[in-house]
């Protein structure tokens, strides 16, 4: 049998035995309503957890990275009692407005048990939730099934992400909000009032699944097109990059106070197997793009007065390897970090000092510390979801707020 | 376990150059591009098909054949799977035929575009050159295949070189009928897939593993078929395995002081070639092409991009022996005949890529190229979301289903019927206009918000 037949049946024994409906059941979940907001941002490929949060300090770090290794005048010591560990230089942004102000949680060493070095089974088991069983509906698909309302989850971005499907309601996914729309031109007009005479009539098969894709993307047109609406001139300056623009969005509707607890978007070019770039480069300037997008994202809550009720989660599917390749760059690895900020986030470092030493390492990789569901369930947590509903009951929310 | 023993390497169709050099000197220059599937091959198929109607039960095996009427009805729905663009005479034609004439001619050996010089696209599009090949090719199923093996043996053209991608469609195009032991001997030695995976870099001293790591996940067995330490020991065979770049192209080359000369256990088979190092590279993809599961593997894919999003699995059994046994146009031609590709439930199946959706909707707007007012490949990169040169990763696109369908881009396939069947600005369209291939029951533009113009 192979594993995704052994998925569908799980599946269907759970359903044939009644515990779908007991995991979703509205008293278990008790979720929204408490105006709270995540932002899951997911950095793809694989961040270089070991250039990003450096033990700079240790003999090792600069042994294993001939290439690429950060000279410690360089780095950003963060000055973390009883650890010496810094951040990448063109992390400077980060260090002024969010660790400076203790707002940012560093967690470091961070996965799950026997990692996946794919990226697609790693990515969709950050997405789930489930190393064992990596299925189709997200961590999030419980909340969402729960809220039974698409606005609850916004993806920015073209392709929806698992964390935000559910097994009846999926999040909303757009690409920006100035293009999502239907216009006022005749043929748009009569072809919106075609598509609504469509929708009416259910269908069986693909084609049912795509006549309720248009009948979910109709209403998110009508509610987006309030947001459009809205004026957005906002004081602050967001860079002119991806991470700029999806974290622009993002604000925009947490202005227009849209219905989303929870938004998602992701950034690529982290699969760094070859000239990664040490202190410039490619990996510094991914680096440099977040910094500065997230230190004008909290710079704009600040204005709205809304970043004691925001918290934003940046993770990578896996970290990399300890000691570069041969192509000044790395393979992938297991533990990585994750960035958790917002006004009521506690900053430091969790999860503790990566140990370099050659026995200390998970054959070759940082291994994992802290699992991040641990970090998911703080999230969850932090939006008035029962964390122990979407994660599991064996992980405790770890302290951040 | 057998430790003299190693798998005999296929022979090359030139090896003379390399085998006599040393083994630790110099670079050995390319060998063994690929094999186009002789006489042998053919036999071998036909015993493996005798083969699989002995172990397939009832009506699903691998000679099972559709009988019912092969009428316009059936041929709209055989020519909008296979090609992905046609009108009703085409369908109609088709159904004069009869049903296996008719696939046999859309099996018919891939029509291939001149390929051009890299200086040819400072004022030409990839995607537009591919596009108006598909419009107005006699073989569009070959296009659409292609498609599928881009997306399986996927590069970027954004690491690769848009060039080096382009070459490689076009070798995929070629090979799209042949073995999977073509496309796979081709793709290990393809230049912009040394580059894309980073095969490139690899040094004995600091193996790369992440052509070792796609080839067994993405390429041939799929996950959870193989150990952390099988991917080291195939990165260390695929060391040496390089390219060089000569009067503005990439080549193969075999470098092989950079190749790792100990021996390697890959799946449980002692791989040591010092004699001719670069054939350790080959014994892998044998040992690879050797597995039950890399048919399973790829015929699993093959259904849910030709058949339906969730095959049986004894529709991949069976598809898997034809494919291991025989040609991709072999396992096509099975599954074209097979009274499972006519039921009800697999009409309308499937979900086009906007590719697929692209063409098709041009082609049945009586377009035979781009139009001119307007960025095709832009409609395709920023708003359909694919961008034909730049998978979204390595893993490629979704497989023909609804993972297509987010609101963003569902939306801007609704707008994209205005652009694609604006008639041009001079005369009438090239060809007749017809929409009635591109989607069941559509009469003009309007019809085709209704969902069925998203499906195959």
């Amino acid at each position: 049998m192979n594993r995704r037949s052994f998925i569908k049946r799980s599946l269907f024994t759970l359903a044939a035995t009644g515990m779908v409906p007991s995991l979703f059941s509205r008293t278990a979940l008790a979720a929204g309503g408490n105006g709270k907001i995540l932002v899951l941002y997911h950095l793809f490929g694989g961040n270089d957890a070991v250039n990003t949060l450096i033990p700079y300090n240790q003999p090792e770090y600069a042994a294993y990275r001939p290439d690429i290794a950060i000279p410690a005048a360089n780095v950003l010591d963060l000055g973390a009692p009883g650890m010496t560990l810094g951040l990448h230089p063109a992390m400077q942004p980060m260090v002024d407005n969010l660790w400076n102000n203790g707002q940012l949680a560093l967690i470091s060493q961070v996965g799950y048990p026997n990692h996946n070095r794919s990226h697609f089974v790693s990515t969709a088991i950050w997405n789930t939730g489930d190393p064992e069983r990596p299925n189709k509906t997200g961590w999030l698909g419980g909340y969402i099934d729960e809220q039974n309302d698409p606005f609850c989850a916004t993806n920015f971005g073209s392709t929806l992400p698992r964390a935000l499907r559910g097994v009846h309601t999926s999040g909303l996914s757009i690409e920006s909000i100035g293009g999502f729309g239907l216009g006022s031109s005749d043929w748009e007009q009569q072809l919106q009032s075609e598509l609504q005479r469509q929708i009416q009539q259910t269908r069986s098969g693909t084609a049912e699944e795509v006549r309720r894709a248009m009948d979910h993307m109709l209403r998110s047109v009508d509610k987006v097109r309030g947001a459009q609406a809205a004026e957005f001139a906002p004081a602050t300056t967001f860079p002119n990059s991806s991470y700029g623009r999806r974290f622009r969005d993002i604000a925009r509707l947490i202005k227009y106070d849209f219905p989303s607890q929870v938004y998602y978007a992701s950034s690529g070019g982290f699969d760094t197997h070859s000239g990664q770039g040490g202190v410039q480069g490619t990996q510094a300037n991914l680096l440099a793009g977040l910094s500065e997008a997230l230190s004008a994202f909290r710079q704009e809550m600040i204005l709205q007065g809304k970043w004691n009720d925001v918290m934003v989660m940046v993770f990578s599917e896996f970290g990399r390897r300890a000691k570069q390749n041969a192509s000044a760059g790395t393979d992938h690895g297991k533990g990585g970090v994750m960035f958790v900020s917002g006004g009521s986030v506690q900053g430091g470092v969790y999860g503790g000092e990566p140990n370099l030493a050659e026995e200390a390492l998970d054959k070759g990789d940082l291994p994992v510390k802290v699992d991040f569901r641990s970090v998911y369930a703080a999230g969850a947590q932090f939006i008035g979801a029962n964390p122990a509903e979407l994660v599991g009951p064996e992980f405790t929310p770890i302290n951040l707020v | 376990m057998d430790k003299n023993r190693t798998l005999n390497p296929p022979l090359p169709e030139s090896s003379s150059t390399g085998s006599g050099s040393a083994p630790t000197t110099g670079a050995f220059p390319a060998t063994a591009p690929y094999r186009p599937s002789g006489s042998a091959w053919k036999s071998a198929l036909a015993l493996l098909l005798v083969g699989g109607t002995l172990t397939a039960c009832g009506g699903l095996g691998a000679r099972a054949k559709y009988r019912g009427p092969f009428g316009r009805y059936e041929a709209t729905h055989l020519l909008r799977r296979a090609a992905a663009r046609g009108n009703a005479d085409e369908a109609d034609d088709l159904a004069a035929m009869g049903l296996e004439r008719a696939v046999d001619a859309l099996l018919d050996t891939p029509d291939l575009p001149t390929e051009q010089e890299p200086a040819y696209f400072d004022d030409a599009n990839y995607v537009h050159e591919w596009v108006n090949h598909w419009l107005t090719t006699r073989t569009p199923l070959a296009e659409r295949l292609t498609l599928f093996w881009h997306g399986h043996f996927t590069t970027e053209a954004s690491k690769t070189g848009a060039w080096n991608t382009y070459h490689k469609i076009n070798k995929l195009r070629e090979l799209s009928l042949s073995s999977f032991r073509d496309l796979l001997y081709m793709i290990a030695e393809d230049p912009a897939m040394l580059i894309y995976l980073d095969n490139d870099d690899s040094t004995k001293e600091h193996p790369n593993e992440n052509w070792a790591r796609e080839l067994m996940e993405l390429f041939t067995l799929g996950e959870g078929h193989y150990t952390e330490k099988d991917i080291q020991e195939i990165a260390r065979a695929f060391t040496g395995w390089r390219v060089s770049y000569e009067d503005g192209h990439h080549y193969f080359l075999f470098y092989g002081e950079v190749h790792d000369f100990e021996p390697k256990t890959i799946l449980g088979r002692r791989v040591h070639n010092t004699f001719n190092p670069l054939f350790e590279g080959y014994e892998v993809l044998d040992i690879l092409l050797a597995k039950d599961q890399t048919y399973r593997f790829v015929a699993s894919k093959l259904l849910k991009y030709f058949f339906h999003p969730e095959p049986t699995q004894e529709m991949v059994n069976v598809g898997a022996d034809v494919l291991k046994g025989g040609t991709v146009r072999d396992f096509l031609k099975w599954l074209f005949m097979h009274p499972e590709f006519y039921a009800e439930g697999t009409r309308n199946a499937l979900v086009k890529s906007p590719l697929e959706y692209a063409v098709g909707l041009l082609y049945a707007a009586g377009k035979r190229e781009v139009p001119m007012d307007g960025d095709l490949s832009y409609w395709l990169r920023a708003r359909l979301d694919q961008d034909p040169y730049n998978p979204p990763d390595v893993s490629g696109w979704p497989l023909a289903n609804t993972d297509w369908l987010p609101d963003a881009s569902l939306l801007q396939r609704l707008k994209f019927i205005d652009f694609a069947t604006q008639p041009p600005d001079s005369g009438p369209p090239p060809g007749p206009i017809d929409y009635s291939i591109f989607m069941d029951g559509a009469v003009n533009p309007l019809s085709l918000v209704a969902p069925e113009a998203q499906l195959l």
